[in-house]
Parts: C-alpha cells; sequence; structure tokens
C-alpha cells in the first residue's frame, strides 16, 4: 500500500468518527429546540384564551401575545439554524485539522532526516 | 527532509486547499454582544414592570432603551455573517411585529397594560432574548440552553 493509501484511509476512519459525533449532538439540540417552541406555544395558547375569556386581557393585548408566539418561534427558528450554522463551520474546521494532521502523520512522520 | 515527489503533491494540495476550506461561514463568538443582551433582557423586563402606568409617564426611559436595542440590533447587522442574530434582533424591535417593539407600540396606544398580559409578555420577550443568547452562547461551543425551558407561560 502506497504511501497517498494510507493517507487516505486514516483520513476517511478519522473523518467517518468525527462525522457522526458532531451529527448526532448537532441534530439533537435542534430537534429539542423546535419541540419546545411549539409545546410552549400550545400551553400558552389555551391559558391566554382563558384570560381573554374572564377579562384579564383585552383583544389587542390577546392579539399581541398570539402573534408574539409566532415571533418567538421564528427567533427560535433562528436560533437553531444559526446553531447548525455553527456546528457545521465547527465540523469543517475539524475535518479541515484532521486532513492537515493525518497528511502530516502520514508524509512526514517516521521519515528519516536526509 | 525529502518527500516523494508524490506525497510532496499531496501535501502541498492539501495545503493550499486549507485556506479556502477555513474561511468562515459562520460568525466569530461575540462575548460583548453577549453582555450587551443579557444587560439589555434586564432592562427591558425592568422597564415592563412599569407598564402598567401611563406610557406617557415613561417615555424618555423608553426612548433610551429602544436607542439600546437598536444599537444591538445594528452591531449585530454589521457583520454579513451574522444574518441569523442580526434577524433575530430585526424581529424583537420591529413596531409592527409583537415582542419588544410591538409592546411597546401597544403601551403607547393604550396608554397602559394590564397585569396579566404584563406578565406574560415578560415571559415572552424573556424567552427572546434567551434565543438570542443561545445563539450567541452556541457560536464559540455547542451549548445546551437549558434556561430557555424553564421559563415560558406554561
Amino acid at each position: 500500500m502506497s504511501q497517498f493509501d494510507d493517507f487516505l484511509a486514516a483520513a476517511k476512519a478519522n473523518l467517518s468518527a468525527l462525522g457522526k459525533d458532531s451529527f448526532e449532538g448537532y441534530s439533537d439540540q435542534v430537534k429539542v429546540l423546535a419541540q419546545d417552541a411549539l409545546d410552549k406555544a400550545k400551553a400558552n395558547l389555551a391559558l391566554w384564551t382563558g384570560q381573554l375569556a374572564a377579562g384579564q386581557l383585552s383583544q389587542a393585548e390577546f392579539r399581541n401575545l398570539v402573534q408574539g408566539e409566532t415571533d418567538l418561534t421564528e427567533i427560535a427558528g433562528y436560533t437553531a439554524a444559526g446553531i447548525s450554522q455553527a456546528e457545521a463551520q465547527r465540523l469543517r474546521d475539524a475535518v479541515t485539522l484532521t486532513v492537515i494532521n493525518t497528511a502530516l502523520d502520514t508524509f512526514l512522520t517516521s521519515r528519516p532526516a536526509s | 527532509m525529502k518527500l516523494a515527489p508524490f506525497a510532496r503533491a499531496a501535501l502541498a494540495l492539501t495545503l493550499a486547499l486549507a485556506p479556502v476550506a477555513c474561511a468562515p461561514v459562520a460568525p466569530p463568538p461575540n462575548p460583548v454582544a453577549q453582555v450587551t443582551a443579557a444587560s439589555l433582557k434586564a432592562q427591558t423586563l425592568s422597564l415592563l414592570d412599569l407598564a402598567g402606568d401611563p406610557y406617557a409617564n415613561h417615555a424618555a426611559e423608553v426612548d433610551a432603551l429602544t436607542a439600546r436595542i437598536d444599537a444591538a440590533a445594528s452591531a449585530a447587522g454589521a457583520d454579513p455573517l451574522n444574518t441569523f442574530s442580526a434577524r433575530q434582533w430585526a424581529v424583537l424591535r420591529d413596531p409592527s411585529r409583537a415582542l419588544y417593539g410591538g409592546t411597546i407600540a401597544l403601551w403607547r396606544s393604550q396608554g397602559a397594560l394590564s397585569p396579566a398580559f404584563r406578565d406574560q409578555k415578560k415571559i415572552q420577550i424573556g424567552r427572546a432574548f434567551d434565543y438570542i443568547l443561545c445563539l450567541e452562547a452556541n457560536k464559540r461551543q455547542a451549548t445546551a440552553c437549558g434556561q430557555i425551558e424553564e421559563g415560558g407561560a406554561s
């Protein structure tokens, strides 16, 4: 096996381990954020409807709270998307570093100086 | 140290591609932005405690806080890689939406806000800031944002 084959095999092994860990963590967090926002919106709507009926909220206040929940879900979405973007950035940086380190290990380590 | 020509070519290719691969797609962490957002959250929630009073009594405080929020939004929008943070600030401060900007608009038009509304809106706007802070924290390292789950009107 040539040195280049060694490099490819080592890089492939390192990258698959790295990708597996990173993607598992990232998808869980995004899933939790999205589910949390939806759960809260559902519970809040029930509460506010009761407060409107009891005269504790004006119609304008009720409308504002409902619209606010929609706006909040949008903001939560940007957080989830931003986390994905940051995760992708970190993964890409790590991949790049892994490739370079693997190249250095393969091509430069244990070679006699001449 | 001498490398075989093929190994040298592979290494050169790897190193040549590294700067391209490292060009950032996500914004760098900004500790100042995080501190600013946390401070603005506290100031906003304090201001909402006063929203049972007539708007005119606190117009100057509202204007001052709005200016600080506008400044934070402008700072977030200054980095073209900071798209998601900039959008969050835009939604938060927009008077035609229903978070900070829309709540101030309602306070102004309605004159005062009910206790039930203020309680709920404080939780809602607090959560909006928490999402902004969560995104900022995750620019540095993967961080679970448990404080968002603790807040909420439910």
